[in-house]
C-alpha cells in the first residue's frame, strides 16, 4: 500500500508530464488525439475535486456548529443557502410548483431568480464596499514619509486622475500637465518593465517545479511535506 | 480642536459618507463628462470591426457578479458589436458563478437583434477545468461541449457546421476578473494562431501590458474606462440600432458610472493632498515643540 501512497503519483506525475511535454513538439493528429483523452481525463478529475470541495465546505461548517466555535451562526446561513441553491438547480422546481406561473431553471424559475436578485446584488455590494474602506485607507496611511512612498503616492495620484474622464478635462484646462499622458507612459513604461520582470521571473520558477514535480523532487503535493 | 487635530482624526464615517454622496450624486446628475478613446481598447474594437460578416467570435466571460460593474457593460457591448455585424458570438465561462451573467446579457442582446440560439449565436455555459477546457477546445469545441447552456446537442447546431476547434475562430476576446487571460493565451490563442483581445478589471490591466505590447493581445480594455471607450466607440459608430433611426442606442452602464468614478477619484486624491499637508504640518509642529521643550 505504501507503494501506492509514496511511488505511485511520482510515476504518474513523471509518465504524465514528460508525455505531455514531448506532444507539444510533435504537431500530427495522433499527438492531437492524445492531448484530447488527457484533456478529458483532465475535466474528469476535476470535476472530482469539485466534489471535494463541497464535501469539505460541508464538514468544516457542521463541525464548526457542533463545536459551537465563535460565529458558528452564520455556518447555518451557509449551509441552508448551499441546500437551497443546490435543490433549485437540481430539482425539476418551477414557479408553477410553488404557485406561481413560470419557467424552468433556464428561464425564470426559482435559481435564476435567486442568482439574480440575491447574489449578483449580494456579491456586487461585498465588492463596492471596497471603495469605501480604500477611501478611508488612502486617507489615513497614505504618507510621504520618505522618497519611496512619495514617489508611490504620486503615481497612485497621477493614475487616479488620469484614467477618468475628468483627467481629461483637467488636462485641457491646466496645459502644463497631462495626466491622461502620463498615466499612460507610467502604465506603457516603468509598468510594462516591471510587469515584464515579475512575469519572467515567475514563468522561470513555474518551470523549474514543473521539472521538480516531474522528475519527483517535489513531492508536497502529495501531502505531509517531502 | 484645531484644523489639522481635527483632518487626521476625523472619523472615518465622514469619508464614508462624502464617498457615497461622490457616487450618487453624479448618477443622479450626470455631468457627461467627455470620454476620449485610447489605442488598447480601439485594439480590441477595430479586430471586430474588420471582421466580415459571418465570422466566428469566441467571447469567454470568465467574471462573476462581484466585477459586474466594470465586465457586464463590455460584454454586452461587444455582443452588440458582434450582431450589428453580424456576426456569431460563441460564448463561455470557466467560472462557476459566470453563467447567470452571461445569460442575462445573450438573452438581452439575442431579443434586441432577433437572434436565434444556435444559428446566430451559441451559449456553450459553463465546463470545469479551466486550461483543460481551453485545451480541449483546441482539439474539438463541439466534443468539450457536448451540449449548450440550454441543453442542445452543439454537434448538430448550424453554428458549427464551420466552427469544430479554437483555431476555426476569428477572434477571441477574454473578459476576465481573475487569471484567465494567461491560460487563453498560452493554450488558446497563441499555439492555434488566433488574434484575441483582453477586458479585464481595472485592478489586473497593469499586469496585462507586457502581452500587449509583445502583441499577445491585439488590445486591452482594462475596468470601466475600458469599457466605457468601447461603448464610446460603438456609439460613435453605430448610433442606432441596426441602423433603425427610431431605436437609438442607449448610453452604456459603463458611461454612466465614470461621472461617479471621476468625482470618488477626484476626492480621494484630494483627500491624500490635505491628509499629508496636515501630517507635514503636525510633523513640524511637534518638532517646534520638542525644540522648545
Amino acid at each position: 500500500m505504501l507503494f501506492f501512497k509514496r511511488q505511485w503519483p511520482v510515476i504518474v506525475a513523471f509518465v504524465v508530464g514528460i508525455v505531455m511535454w514531448a506532444r507539444y513538439y510533435i504537431p500530427t493528429d495522433e499527438s492531437q488525439t492524445l492531448q484530447d483523452e488527457f484533456t478529458r481525463w483532465a475535466r474528469i478529475l476535476v470535476g472530482f475535486a469539485a466534489i471535494l470541495g463541497i464535501l469539505s465546505l460541508l464538514h468544516h461548517h457542521v463541525s464548526k456548529i457542533r463545536l459551537k466555535k465563535p460565529g458558528f451562526g452564520f455556518s447555518y446561513i451557509t449551509l441552508a443557502a448551499f441546500i437551497v441553491m443546490g435543490l433549485a438547480g437540481l430539482l425539476p422546481i418551477s414557479w408553477r410548483w410553488l404557485g406561481f406561473a413560470g419557467m424552468q431553471i433556464h428561464g425564470e424559475g426559482p435559481w435564476n431568480w435567486m442568482f439574480n436578485n440575491m447574489f449578483v446584488p449580494m456579491q456586487a455590494t461585498m465588492f463596492s464596499v471596497l471603495a469605501f474602506f480604500i477611501a478611508s485607507a488612502a486617507f489615513r496611511a497614505f504618507r510621504a514619509r520618505s522618497m519611496e512612498a512619495t514617489s508611490l503616492l504620486l503615481a497612485a495620484c497621477i493614475m487616479m486622475i488620469g484614467r477618468v474622464p475628468i483627467g481629461k478635462w483637467i488636462a485641457d484646462s491646466v496645459t502644463f500637465f497631462n495626466t491622461p499622458e502620463a498615466a499612460s507612459w507610467l502604465l506603457n513604461i516603468p509598468n510594462a518593465a516591471a510587469q515584464r520582470g515579475i512575469l519572467l521571473g515567475v514563468l522561470l520558477s513555474q518551470i523549474a517545479i514543473a521539472v521538480r514535480i516531474i522528475f519527483g523532487i517535489e513531492r508536497t503535493y502529495m501531502g505531509g511535506g517531502d | 480642536m484645531d484644523f489639522v487635530s481635527f483632518v487626521l482624526n476625523l472619523d472615518r464615517r465622514v469619508i464614508y459618507t462624502i464617498v457615497a454622496l461622490c457616487v450618487v450624486v453624479p448618477l443622479v446628475k450626470p455631468l457627461s463628462l467627455p470620454i476620449d478613446t485610447t489605442p488598447e481598447v480601439e485594439g480590441i474594437y477595430d479586430v471586430i470591426e474588420q471582421l466580415p460578416a459571418g465570422s466566428h467570435v469566441l467571447v469567454a466571460g470568465d467574471f462573476d457578479p462581484a466585477s459586474k460593474p466594470e465586465l457586464f457593460p463590455m460584454l454586452e457591448a461587444v455582443l452588440a458589436h458582434c450582431f450589428e455585424k453580424d456576426i456569431h458570438p460563441h460564448l463561455l465561462t470557466l467560472w462557476p458563478a459566470g453563467p447567470g451573467l452571461m445569460q442575462r446579457a445573450i438573452e438581452n442582446q439575442a431579443a434586441i437583434y432577433n437572434k436565434q440560439s444556435g444559428t446566430d449565436y451559441c451559449f456553450l455555459g459553463f465546463r470545469y477545468g479551466s486550461a483543460a477546457v481551453v485545451l480541449g477546445m483546441t482539439g474539438s469545441v463541439t466534443e468539450t461541449f457536448t451540449t449548450d447552456f440550454y441543453g442542445t446537442p452543439t454537434a448538430t447546431m448550424p453554428i458549427y457546421e464551420d466552427v469544430h476547434r479554437v483555431a476555426d475562430f476569428d477572434y477571441i476576446i477574454d473578459l476576465a476578473a481573475g487569471a484567465t487571460v494567461e491560460i487563453w493565451i498560452a493554450y488558446g490563442a497563441e499555439p492555434q494562431g488566433v488574434p484575441m483581445g483582453a477586458s479585464c478589471t481595472a485592478v489586473s490591466a497593469a499586469g496585462y501590458y507586457p502581452y500587449l505590447q509583445a502583441g499577445q493581445i491585439t488590445g486591452l480594455a482594462g475596468g470601466m474606462l475600458g469599457t466605457a471607450e468601447y461603448e464610446v466607440l460603438l456609439s460613435r459608430n453605430y448610433p442606432d440600432i441596426q441602423g433603425d433611426k427610431s431605436r437609438p442606442r442607449p448610453t452604456g452602464e459603463a458611461t454612466k458610472g465614470m461621472d461617479a468614478q471621476s468625482a470618488v477619484h477626484v476626492f480621494i486624491v484630494l483627500s491624500i493632498i490635505v491628509a499629508n499637508v496636515c501630517f507635514y504640518l503636525s510633523v513640524r509642529r511637534e518638532r517646534e515643540e520638542r525644540r522648545k521643550a
